[in-house]
């Protein structure tokens, strides 16, 4: 019976060995198909963070400042809102071309030209009918001279050519002749000067009874005679008494005959020219200004070139000496020489002060000039008529002034309409106001014109359907012009010329203007301007009291917006969007975010969290709107007490499902005063928020 | 829900189970399967078998592995369901469930390189030479809370993580045994004195976890203490701040680290068996009581840090034009760096001094009833002590040899909190070759992953001298 137990027992033994070891299981240690999914849920809580956050800290901006007591005040500056270079103002010219000035070369003078005849006794013997012959025989003798009378025909006397022309025409002068008697007896003669060139008589004369040592003189006009250089004098007559007593008959004794041509201003001919001076010419260049009005008194040229052209159709040469005694460089006046050939005659006027008003009938746009004619001598006879013109081009080229002083005129111009953006409060919205906020319109001003502006400002709320997708509310289709009493103000003005800029400032505050509605437009609102500036509105300019500009001469108008953080909140709405990953979420289950807090700030702070696609722009629900801050007290003296809370955000399973869903958050929260709208809250940069954030989460891991 | 890091978590924890299947520890049921060598590794005084030579084949005289955990692979993954029917689930809070205040994953290792064994009238003398190992690791059940349930329902109080503990070391004994029979052999005791030469040891003296939450939340307090030695062919590296970078090997060779004589140790083994009557028989023993002196290639480390994380100062974080404007992303990675710090180990904190290493301790005591020749039943309870960890064995066997070839043993064995571990033992002699084969639960190998533990033993012995004797051996023995 034992054997057959143990038998048994080896039966039993055998087959467990066997199915244990054929039925060896390893499916469930085949870590290959360990599958990802993990039944993990733990709940953690873990500090976030903490955090001591002032006042000034609150304000993410670095347009900020710390004002009395320190309060914050935002501050906005824009500089050269609205800008005006001198060009913008005025038009001043690149170049001045003046009329050209244009004179008849006028009469020339040859000089005085002189001719004298020396007729002896032998020749004038020779020369007459015969009858004193006789006489020669006393030659050498004393013996009285016989009495002769002459009575022609003329007896022609060659005075010699006049070599200074061939022919003119005389608008002025004399000739005057002369009769000089060495005879010893006294003579009388009937004569003429015969133009044998044109065949005519100058003019004719007698000496009568000229004693002997005696000189006898006569003078004509010769105005409106035309002479050639062959003068002749032609003796009609010649008389004498002879001598009661024995005189020396000689036959050299002469009767000189002498001939001048004084002060001869010739029109025209064929004359050789003298080196000389004519008259030039005075007079005045007008300056022509692009503004009509404009009348400048004075001016200092940066840079310019004077250029000079005379255009001589004469065969006259020389210069034209010009004076432009109004135009001083270094102190000295523009003097130039003005080739008569034309070439141009450049003078440099950088630097150069003009005087436009030396002319009291005219006192601006004038430029005196004055200049004449120097000839220089021809190298031959040469054609000449007093009529022929000289001309002389005269323009100013590369012009740029430095300054001008004058009557710039009565003009407005308008302001380019323009906006700006007050950035500072672009991410707060609602219904709250800024109790003191000023707005200053700094003027810098270098331009020597009184003007007058008038500027309007006028803040536009977003429209309606825009500002309902907004998670910042604005004061929808709300509409506020900035007003101001006085509304125009006056551009400061510097004393003259070298003071530079003048500053001013024109500030718009709750006693002058409407700006407390003014600035509560924002968020998402651009201030709009425009405007127009009258210049020399109201304003008598004279020479003591003119405008000015020079080259750098601007006028500009910065911005700046003061915006004291005193504020009456019904309730200020501000935003904040940060890029997220939805996925970060994926083994969130469920949120709650602990807000441990002591607020020394007097507003509530609720939050709100919208979960949005920024590229499909859809927005996947909101968290629940949750108080995050609680407003700290005021005690009896007006300080504030920090107020110790706690309060939790949560976000739920569908809320996290949202959130997996975005690729942003917006954080809007809404900044809530306890006390309304009528109670000032002052944030100070002292004051002080002392944040704990813990965050407790399920994860489903 | 994914997540690779709790997966390497609790995969690690996977691994090190799995490990212990590759080591063992000694079968409860091979102390009384009958003519088998064997026993003598349990009891010096107890020798099932009487041949006169025994020889261990050089490392095939026995080759032992087991898995002792107080929960096991099932718990912690399975086949899920619906969609995840084919795949393996990690199921954190089933093995939560599985858990005790303490577990522990043991894992041995045992390879006999040389054993002989002879008799000589009434004594019985041995020598063997075999590589063992041993790896313990253990972690409270607060840790695995804390990973379950996260610390939100613990504000105001300390989560204690327990410690974690990974104990592993290798050496090499040299063991001379002796037993001798006495009283007209009824009683028969023994000894076996053991030299250890260490190669390498890691042992966690200390590594303790607590999360202190705030009641508000405001604060974490992480503290954790350390204290931990190693010996090993390794150097430690030092970032260029003094702060431990990593561990690099040393220029020692396989074969210096073989040959590693510099650790001394010493055990011995005691034993006795006493024949109470001709059927009763009562035997008892204590193995390895000792301890290895690691002195050679030492790396010691203190360390204990504290850091409250009270998240990040964001002060400076709200206003992006401030000159001293910090990204928050950037505040986080400091602080998350400066927890990171504070928990590594720096240069001063490390030092190179002698540790020694207790061997763990193991108590038999047991008792045999013979029905006839062929057959008895046995009970043994065996006591597993190490480093104050404490574990059990009950095992109640029925032994028979049948035809004088062939050895049969069945078991079932109480380890632990365990109960339902069925063993088998199997013997078969062809002359003086022995082939055999045990495992305290065969059970184990039908569905690994639902195992708690198990173990199997296979080896080859060499048995001479044993026909003459067997009978009036036997007699005498039993």
């Amino acid at each position: 019976m034992f054997f057959k137990m143990k038998q048994f027992l080896l039966v039993i033994w055998s087959i467990l060995l066997i199915v244990v070891l054929n039925g060896c299981n390893l499916d469930n240690l085949d870590f290959s198909n360990l599958s990802d999914e993990v039944n993990l849920s733990p709940s953690l809580v873990a500090p976030l963070g903490n955090a001591s956050i002032t006042g000034w800290d609150l304000f993410r901006t670095g347009n900020k400042e710390k004002g009395p007591g320190g309060l914050i005040s935002l501050v906005y500056r824009q500089e050269n809102l609205i800008n005006y270079k001198l060009s913008d103002l005025v038009n001043l010219p690149n170049e001045q071309r003046f009329s050209s000035l244009e004179k008849a070369v006028g009469d020339i003078s040859p000089g005085t030209i002189s001719r004298k005849k020396d007729i002896t006794l032998s020749e004038l013997i020779s020369t007459l009918d015969g009858e004193l012959e006789s006489i020669r025989l006393y030659s050498g003798m004393s013996f009285p001279f016989p009495a002769y009378s002459y009575p022609g025909p003329d007896v022609l006397f060659d005075l010699g050519q006049i070599s200074d022309f061939t022919f003119v025409s005389v608008n002025e002068g004399t000739l005057d002749f002369s009769l000089e008697n060495k005879f010893k007896v006294p003579v009388t003669i009937t004569g003429s000067l015969f133009d044998s060139g044109n065949k005519q008589e100058i003019t004719d004369f007698t000496f009568a009874n000229v004693a002997p040592g005696v000189i006898s003189k006569k003078s004509v006009s010769l105005a409106g005679h035309k002479i050639s250089n062959k003068i002749e004098f032609r003796m009609k007559t010649f008389e004498t008494a002879g001598s009661i007593i024995p005189v020396n008959i000689n036959m050299d004794d002469y009767l000189r005959i002498t001939f001048d041509l004084k002060g001869l201003k010739i029109s025209s001919g064929n004359v050789k020219i003298q080196s000389q001076v004519v008259d030039g010419s005075t007079g005045a260049l007008s300056f022509v200004f692009p503004e009509p009005n404009m009348k400048a008194f004075s001016a200092i040229l940066k840079k310019g070139t004077l250029k000079l052209t005379a255009k001589n159709t004469t065969k006259l040469t020389g210069n034209v000496n010009l004076s432009l005694t109004e135009i001083k460089k270094s102190g000295s006046s523009i003097l130039a020489n003005i080739p008569l050939s034309g070439n141009v005659t450049s003078i440099d006027l950088s630097g150069a002060e003009i005087n436009f008003a030396s002319d009291a009938a005219i006192p601006f746009n004038q430029i005196p000039y004055s200049y004449s004619v120097q000839l220089e001598n021809s190298a031959g006879y040469v054609d000449f008529t007093s009529t022929d013109a000289l001309k002389m081009d005269i323009s100013i080229s590369d012009l740029e002034f430095q300054s001008v002083v004058g009557d710039f005129g009565k003009t407005i111009i308008q302001i380019d309409p323009g906006n700006f953006e007050l950035e500072v409060l672009n991410k707060l919205g609602e219904d709250f106001k800024v109790a003191n906020p000023t707005l200053s319109l700094l003027l810098h001003n270098s331009i020597g014109i009184p003007a007058e502006v008038n500027l309007n400002m006028t803040a536009n709320g977003i429209p309606a359907e825009v500002n309902q997708n907004m998670t910042t509310k604005s004061k929808q289709g709300h509409f506020e012009a900035l007003e101001r009493n006085p509304s125009a103000f006056i551009i400061p003005v510097p004393n003259d010329i070298f003071s530079g800029i003048a500053n001013g400032t024109i500030e718009y505050n709750k006693q002058n203007s409407n700006i407390v509605n003014f600035i509560a437009m924002p968020p998402n609102t651009k201030i709009s301007y425009s405007g127009e500036i009258a210049f020399n509105k109201g304003n008598v300019v004279t020479s003591l009291n003119p405008n000015f500009i020079n080259a750098e001469s601007a006028f500009s108008v910065d911005i700046a917006m003061d915006l004291p953080m005193e504020l009456q909140i019904n309730s200020l709405s501000f935003s904040d969007t940060s890029g997220i990953s939805g996925k970060n979420f994926d083994k969130v289950e469920s949120a709650k975010l602990l807000i441990n807090s002591k607020n020394g700030i007097p507003l509530d702070l609720d939050m709100q969290m919208f979960f949005i696609d920024t590229i499909s722009k859809q927005q996947y629900g909101t968290s629940k709107k949750t108080r995050m801050l609680s407003a700290a007290k005021k005690d009896a003296s007006g300080n504030y007490i920090p107020l110790e809370s706690q309060h939790s955000f949560i976000l739920d399973k569908s809320e996290i499902e949202n959130l997996r869903k975005a690729n942003a958050v917006v954080f809007s929260g809404t900044v809530i005063s306890p006390l309304g709208e009528n109670e000032v809250v002052r944030i100070f940069s002292t004051s002080k928020i002392e944040l704990n954030l813990v965050m407790k989460s399920t994860l489903n891991l | 829900m994914k997540n690779a890091h709790i997966k390497t978590v609790i995969a690690s924890l996977i691994l090190m189970s799995s490990i212990s299947n590759l080591w063992a520890q000694e079968s409860t049921t091979t102390y009384f399967i009958k003519g088998m060598p064997q026993s003598n590794f349990m009891n010096p005084a107890l020798h099932n078998d009487s041949s006169k030579l025994v020889i261990g084949i050089p490392g095939m005289s026995g080759a032992y592995y087991d898995f002792n955990a107080g929960f096991t692979v099932d718990d912690l993954m399975h086949k899920g369901t619906g969609m995840l029917t084919d795949s393996l689930v990690l199921d954190p809070v089933k093995f939560r469930g599985a858990l005790s205040s303490t577990n522990t994953v043991q894992q041995h290792f045992s390879l006999p390189i040389l054993y002989v064994g002879f008799r000589n009238k009434n004594s019985f003398f041995s020598f063997g030479v075999a590589e063992k190992a041993m790896a313990l690791f253990s972690f409270d059940k607060g840790i695995v809370d804390f990973l379950i349930e996260g610390n939100a329902d613990y504000m105001g109080k300390t989560q204690d993580l327990g410690n974690l503990n990974l104990d592993a070391f290798q050496y090499r004994e040299y063991a001379f045994g002796y037993s001798h029979q006495l009283l007209n052999n009824k009683l028969t005791i023994g000894l076996k004195a053991k030299m250890l030469f260490g190669k390498f040891a890691l042992q966690t003296e200390q590594m303790h976890l607590t999360v202190e939450t705030a009641a508000d939340g405001s604060y974490l307090n992480l503290n954790s203490a350390m204290k931990i030695n190693l010996s090993a062919p390794l150097n430690v590296e030092y970032d260029s701040e003094g702060y431990f970078f990593g561990m690099k090997s040393d220029d020692s060779s396989t074969k210096d680290y073989l040959m590693e004589s510099n650790n001394k140790g010493l055990a011995i083994d005691l034993g006795a068996v006493y024949k109470l009557t001709p059927k009763l028989t009562f035997s008892a023993s204590v193995i390895d009581l000792g301890k290895i002196t690691f002195e050679n290639k030492t790396v010691n480390l203190s360390h204990v840090s504290s850091k409250k994380w009270e998240g990040v100062d964001f002060s400076n974080s709200i206003d992006k034009g401030s000159d001293e404007y910090v990204k928050p992303s950037d505040l986080f990675e400091s602080e998350i760096n400066k927890v990171k710090d504070s928990f590594r180990p720096a240069k001063s904190e490390f030092s190179s001094e002698a540790f020694d290493v207790t061997i763990p301790t193991k108590i038999y005591l047991g008792g045999t009833y013979d029905l006839n020749k062929q057959f008895n039943f046995g009970i043994l309870d065996r006591v597993f002590m190490y480093d104050g960890y404490r574990q059990n064995t009950l095992t109640l066997s029925a032994n028979a040899m049948f035809l004088n070839f062939l050895s049969l043993t069945g078991s079932y064995s109480f380890v632990g909190n365990t109960s339902n571990n069925l063993g088998l033992g199997l013997g078969i002699r062809a002359g003086f070759l022995q082939i055999y084969a045990v495992s305290d639960n065969v059970i184990a190998y039908h569905d690994p992953s639902k195992a708690e533990f198990a173990n199997t033993r296979v080896g080859v012995s060499f048995l001479f001298g044993r026909k003459k004797v067997l009978k009036a051996k036997e007699e005498s023995v039993q």
